[in-house]
């Protein structure tokens, strides 16, 4: 599997480590009432898709960036390829990420 | 005080081999500082890095070649390598030129411009040069090497290791490895060019 890399190009699967679904970048904030509650579903609660799926790839044998990847766990076809640093400061700003 | 003076070894001993008409040999006595640039800090950095060595910062996946004289014996011994947004690695083959460590020197010009880190014993460095070069790393390296000019650099794995590859003369790849895993890169390498034929 190819990963088009948004500044490398196309890189190879085996050079980037899997953590899972993107929501992960949306840590609750600690400070808040529900914080309990919200953590827990942070932690334990995950869609799982089967079909297209936003996820997060750590490219570790390249250039160490956060990737999101768009991919469909049926096909393995991946329709997008953003910077989670990108994203996160659009979000920042009140873009929301496509 | 020691009778006799001690001297580091080199990664791989200095190892030079000619494997069907490619030469592979160790490069030694090189220094490669890691620079991070501190947020918002690309402007001074710059500003820095051309006041003293005509360089600019390069994006990620190239790199930049100095001409400064004051730093390097020949041209081609003073490369900026662009490896990651905000961190890029400054490498000089000509150590031995300076009346001082490389790593002071840098530190010296460089100031509170970027946050260096010295990691010129990290790594071993081996030259591949000759025909069969590209043919041997199409069994170790995923990278599509035939697109890469003397301004590419790219970090990938070859066989589990970590190596940043360059490619400064067109039959000709410089290969970075960390120090700790190089007689298994080594391996790695000389085994390819050994099939590639």
């Amino acid at each position: 599997m190819l990963i088009n890399h948004p500044q490398l190009g196309p890189r190879d699967a085996a050079e980037f480590v899997y953590l899972g679904d993107a929501s992960l970048m949306h840590r609750p904030d600690a400070q808040s009432p529900t914080a309990a509650e919200e953590f827990h579903d942070y932690l334990h609660l995950r869609d799982n898709p089967a079909g297209v799926h936003r996820e997060l790839w750590y490219h570790e044998q390249g250039d160490r960036a956060w990737l999101i990847v768009t991919r469909n766990t049926l096909t393995h076809e991946i329709t997008n390829v953003q910077m989670a640093r990108d994203v996160a400061l659009a979000e920042q700003q009140g873009h929301v990420a496509s | 005080m020691l009778s006799q003076p001690l001297y580091a070894t080199a990664p791989l001993a200095g190892y030079r081999q000619t494997i069907n008409g490619t030469l592979a040999q160790e490069i030694e006595h090189f220094s490669l500082i890691a620079i991070s640039i501190p947020d918002g800090g690309h402007e001074s950095l710059n500003a820095a890095l051309e006041s003293h060595w005509q360089l600019s910062l390069p994006e990620t996946g190239t790199c930049i070649r100095s001409s400064d004289r004051a730093f390097a014996q020949n041209s081609s011994s003073l490369v900026l390598f662009g490896m990651q947004t905000d961190q890029c690695l400054l490498v000089s083959t000509a150590a031995s030129a300076f009346e001082q460590d490389p790593f002071e020197h840098v530190q010296q010009l460089l100031g509170d411009a970027a946050y260096l880190t010295d990691q010129s014993d990290s790594y071993a460095a081996l030259d591949i040069q000759g025909p069969t070069v590209l043919k041997a790393m199409e069994r170790i390296c995923t990278l599509d090497l035939e697109t890469f000019t003397a301004s590419t650099v790219a970090r990938t794995a070859m066989e589990h290791l970590s190596v940043i590859v360059e490619r400064p003369e067109n039959d000709r790849l410089r290969l970075y490895s960390p120090r700790s895993s190089a007689s298994s890169f080594l391996h790695a390498v000389t085994t390819s060019l050994a099939l590639a034929y």
